[in-house]
């Protein structure tokens, strides 16, 4: 995939996970393993721009005797999946458009 | 490879990045190894998951250069990297004040505060065999270099903060600006390069020092060192309080003021200007000259003093040396000697005036005095030294 586009979609994915509740780095990357693996040196500069574009926000909270960074999402972070899946309805009449016309011409 | 290993790794191959930044990383892997730990996995095992620091490390510098808004360091970077296993700090910067602070507090790491804009500034770090890079340069772009000419005609500060007793090398180079250096104490090498910037040591010490501008004024004060080479082209030289094994001094259309030096041997030369020396104690050669400036020199002792003008006249006041050689074409030699007259073989030489030294040779005199000039008169007195 464009890297371009790779991290756009990633974006997206953690964005995802946090709808379902906030997070944390290890709970995340073992959730986005069933879609897209991530490293933890990927997601960090992820959750970094997430934040710094207001999408996300972190608080700490003590979890056995430790601190644990948690990620939760803000409202400009669902406007970006809202965007996402509507990009993707026209990606997808665009990708039904390339098959089926390079299917014909192979025809 | 275990947690504390493993994060020194990844910071030293990630180079320079914001003290904050560096806890935030930090606090982001030490979470996430808990969180292993948690799970049952041993230090060991947790640390192995999280891939090669190296290969970790160079994923984030490829995020930081790609993303220089959000991601990239803006003010006070620390040189990541334990300072003792740093042997040379070496700066290129262009269009920047350079400022070296020496702290006092040595359990601080070398750093750096710049204000860098990415639209203009392009910087590329690395540490390589003991060196830290640091390149800085202004993007050659036609639009932004106009904009950036008419915009933001004052220099910026580039501050570079080291522990006083850090025992480096310290390389540093900038263009059009500025460099001043102090309160550090024991470097190995200092060395300074400016085209069009004014130099300036300020009590410091290092064994060698090596500073060169093109276009102006260095100035030297309250340093001790071994060997101090200072070079510039239109500016003047100002050294005072020096302790030195070798001082090398240069211009060539400046003057220069020198005090309170003292040195094996001193050399200072220029050739459009005059120089000025006073209070100089230099156990070996003590060497001034000018091709049309004046040279003056007073209160001063040296095994051998050397003074020459081409066009200029040379004076004299209370030297003392047992080898005294006074040569100028078309200036006048006066003033006096510390001793007596009797200990010196003296040889004097003028045409077209006249000379108060008698010319000899063959004496066995323990000392030697020399005035030669032309066309100017010659008066050396001898003082008994008090």
């Amino acid at each position: 995939m464009d890297s371009q586009r790779k991290k756009g979609v990633l974006d997206v994915c953690v964005l995802a996970i946090l709808t379902r509740g906030d997070s944390y780095g290890y709970e995340m990357i073992g959730q986005m393993a069933n879609c897209m693996p991530v490293s933890e040196s990927t997601l960090y500069p992820i959750l970094k721009r997430l934040e710094n574009s207001g999408c996300l926000e972190t608080y700490k909270q003590e979890h056995n005797g430790r601190i644990r960074k948690y990620y939760r999402i803000r409202t400009e972070g669902r406007d970006k999946i809202a965007a996402f899946l509507e990009e993707w309805a026209e990606m997808e009449r665009i990708y039904t458009f390339v098959r089926n016309m390079s299917e014909e011409d192979a025809e | 490879m275990n947690k504390q290993d493993y994060l020194t790794e990844f910071f030293r191959a990630l180079g320079l990045i914001s003290n904050a930044e560096r806890e935030q990383i930090a606090d982001y892997y030490n979470e996430l190894i808990c969180d292993r730990l948690e799970q049952g996995m041993t230090e060991e095992e947790a640390v192995a998951q999280l891939g090669d620091p190296a290969e970790a490390a160079a994923m984030f510098r490829e995020q930081y250069t790609a993303e220089e808004n959000s991601l990239a360091p803006e003010q006070s970077l620390t040189i990541v990297e334990e300072a003792p296993a740093l042997t040379t700090l070496d700066f290129e910067v262009e269009n920047l004040r350079i400022i070296v602070q020496g702290m006092t507090d040595s359990s601080e790491l070398p750093s750096i505060q710049f204000q860098s804009n990415p639209e203009f500034d392009e910087i590329h770090t690395e540490t390589r065999g003991g060196v830290f890079y640091y390149r800085h340069k202004i993007r050659k772009n036609v639009g932004m270099s106009l904009l950036h000419f008419f915009k933001s005609p004052e220099l910026r500060d580039f501050v570079v903060r080291i522990p006083a007793s850090w025992k480096g090398t310290l390389l540093l180079k900038t263009c059009n600006g500025p460099i001043s250096v102090s309160g550090v104490e024991d470097m190995q090498k200092l060395g300074m390069t400016t085209s069009n910037g004014r130099l300036e040591l300020r009590d410091l010490s290092a064994s060698q020092i090596e500073a060169k501008s093109g276009n102006a004024q260095i100035i030297l004060q309250n340093i001790g060192t071994v060997n101090l080479e200072a070079v510039t082209s239109n500016g003047r030289i100002e050294a005072s309080a020096i302790h030195a094994t070798g001082l090398f001094l240069h211009t060539t259309n400046g003057s220069m003021q020198l005090g309170d030096l003292q040195a094996n041997s001193l050399r200072a030369e220029t050739s459009n200007g005059k120089i000025e020396g006073a209070n100089c104690v230099i156990s070996g050669e003590l060497r001034l000259s000018s091709t049309n400036g004046a040279v003056t020199l007073e209160k001063s002792k040296a095994e051998g003093i050397r003074l020459t003008s081409s066009n200029a006249r040379l004076k004299v006041d209370q030297i003392e040396a047992p080898q005294i050689e006074l040569r100028s074409s078309n200036g006048g030699i006066s003033g006096t000697v510390l001793g007596a007259a009797e200990d010196y073989e003296t040889e004097a030489r003028t045409t077209n005036s006249s000379c108060n030294l008698p010319n000899l040779s063959g004496t066995g005199r323990p000392k030697h005095l020399s005035a030669v000039t032309s066309n100017a008169k010659i008066q050396i007195e001898f003082h008994p030294k008090q």
